[in-house]
């Protein structure tokens, strides 16, 4: 039941996020179909018999890929931290959680329906920037179309892992304003401190660890030592921590 | 089946700077109206809280309903009533939404009386709960604990914010629905009068401890407030002394049984006896809870008497 009062009080911005995400997704999908036209035109026009054997298809799939990554990490911080900010430990601020856990249910099972929740709406979300772009996407790259969707799982188990983090934090400070504040510097440090150690005393971290920044996607890394798969499965098994932590301090806060 | 719907033996909690509940040995009988009765502070709420596993008790042990108050947490609240001293629900549902909500959890959930109830407490079902008065929002928390079906009822405070109309109606229906109907009701309140109307039994927190725990018709027929006048009156003791009061020229004694008894040690001790009169739930309460203000020329305050 807990489960329908937070999608009762998160659907109206999961409808504002998604919008949000699939009109961005149909801009550039847009973008991405004028390039093409134009690239098919050129081509047809072309007296060159070799540029008349390219077949831009995988070229656009990849470009389309790379707009859609660069645009996933802000919708990924910012759908989980808005979703976050709402989670149930905002319960002790409003003053209803005395209510909540009274409530004849195991204390595990709010934390798990509001994660699960917020994870599938999250998911939703971030999914509007493929279904956007897609449409586009099929009649310039169809036989990559299916692939477009690989990108989803990681972007997903970064979001869960920030959420799962928010949703801790605004337990453990009782308060959504002190947990978003709480997370935006966990956030802040964690993407910067090892550029910081970088920079000012030219320490680095061992690449495994590198490739677990918050923007999977970029091609930054090496990809063949550390596989976005391996990523994706090591951020989804850090993100399955948080949910386990606020079940923990759930089970034992008092009210 | 056990008579008792709570029972607690030495249950305690403490916090980092105060000992909320202090050894507190409590017997709610199945079937009562209780009315826990405290200052503010005493423990009432704490008390509460821990019987529903909202705080963990640091010592002592409870049951609530047969059921362990440390491991059956779930099962006590499937059948536990509560309304909470703050009145605060999720300010975003509209009472309509919160029924739906909580209906949910309680397969005994009435439909029928929850639809009578917001007739007769003229409930704006529409409004969202934030945006209620604080009497409706008591009217909601009400409705939401009297129609799940259950057993035991616990109201903290549960007349806050409503007007004497409201009040007379809401404990009315706590007697003729619910009293009636076999559920026991437990009641922490201040106001002495309303819980002198409908409880039969009375139990009264200071500090943590149960001071007292009776029959309301117990003080009715046998305490009595024995008013003398003499010197040796301070060292008068019995078991049933529950607090003495003196002021430049009179005693107070209000003792819980044997007036006769206590008025002949008086005597033998050369005390006058001036009156021996009936007293009600607020003279017993301010005897055993009562603060005098500081002592001063012909004040000199109050002594709850140890048994």
């Amino acid at each position: 039941m807990y489960r329908w009062k937070s999608w009762h009080d998160s659907r109206q911005r999961l409808a504002l996020y998604a919008a949000a995400c699939l009109a961005i997704g149909v801009t550039q999908g847009l973008h991405l179909w004028n390039s093409y036209s134009f690239e098919v035109a050129w081509i047809a026009a072309s007296k060159n018999p070799r540029l008349k054997l390219w077949d831009p298809s995988l070229d656009f799939w990849y470009w389309a890929m790379n707009v859609v990554a660069e645009f996933l990490l802000p919708a990924i911080i910012w759908s989980a931290l808005a979703f976050g900010f709402t989670s149930v430990g905002n319960e002790y601020a409003s003053g209803a959680m005395a209510f909540v856990l009274t409530r004849p249910q195991k204390r595990w099972r709010i934390v798990w329906d509001d994660w699960l929740l917020a994870v599938a709406e999250i998911c939703f979300v971030l999914s509007m920037l493929i279904v956007g772009i897609a449409p586009f996407l099929y009649s310039t790259s169809k036989i990559y179309v299916a692939f477009t969707g690989l990108i989803l799982p990681g972007a997903l188990a970064v979001a869960a892992c920030l959420y799962g983090l928010t949703q801790f934090l605004t337990l453990l400070t009782g308060s959504s304003a002190r947990g978003l504040s709480a997370t935006v510097a966990v956030v802040l440090f964690y993407d910067m401190f090892p550029t910081a150690l970088d920079e000012w005393w030219h320490i680095k971290w061992p690449l495994k660890v590198e490739a677990l920044s918050l923007s999977i996607f970029e091609p930054r890394w090496d990809w063949l030592s550390f596989s976005l798969w391996e990523i994706t499965i090591l951020w989804a098994l850090v993100a399955l921590i948080f949910p386990f932590l606020s079940q923990w301090l759930i089970e034992r806060r008092e009210v | 089946m056990t008579d008792t719907v709570i029972s607690t033996q030495g249950l305690t909690k403490i916090y980092p700077d105060v000992r909320a509940v202090d050894g507190l040995n409590l017997t709610v009988p199945k079937g009562a109206v209780y009315g826990f009765l405290g200052r503010n502070g005493a423990g009432k709420t704490t008390t509460i809280r821990t019987l529903l596993g909202l705080c963990h008790p640091s010592g002592g042990s409870g049951e609530v309903l047969g059921l362990d108050i440390r491991k059956h947490t779930v099962d006590i609240l499937q059948r536990t009533g509560f309304v909470s001293e703050t009145k605060q629900l999720f300010d975003s549902l509209t009472p309509a939404q919160l029924i739906r909500f909580n209906r949910g959890y309680f397969p005994k959930w009435s439909d029928a009386l929850a639809e009578r109830y917001i007739n007769l407490f003229e409930i704006p079902m529409r409004r969202p709960f934030g945006k209620l008065s604080l009497g409706n929002r008591t009217k909601v928390c009400h409705l939401l604990a009297l129609c799940q079906g259950a057993d035991l009822l616990m109201l903290d405070e549960p007349t806050s914010g409503l007007d004497p109309v409201m009040t007379d109606l809401l404990l009315r229906v706590l007697i003729e629905d619910h009293v009636n109907e076999g559920r026991t009701i437990f009641i922490s309140s201040h106001h002495l009068s309303e819980v002198e109307r409908v409880a039969d039994w009375i139990g009264v927190i200071e500090a943590g401890k149960l001071v007292l725990e009776t029959r309301l018709e117990d003080i009715r027929l046998n305490f009595r407030m024995v008013t003398a006048s003499g010197d040796a009156a301070s060292i008068v003791t019995a078991p049933y002394l529950i607090s003495k009061r003196r002021s430049e020229q009179f005693h107070r004694y209000l003792i819980s049984r044997e007036a006769d008894d206590f008025v002949t040690r008086l005597r033998a001790q050369g005390m006058t006896i001036l009156e021996v009169s009936p007293v009600n739930l607020g003279e017993v309460f301010l005897g055993l809870a009562g603060k005098e203000l500081p002592c001063i020329a012909g004040n000199p305050g109050t002594t709850r008497a140890s048994a």
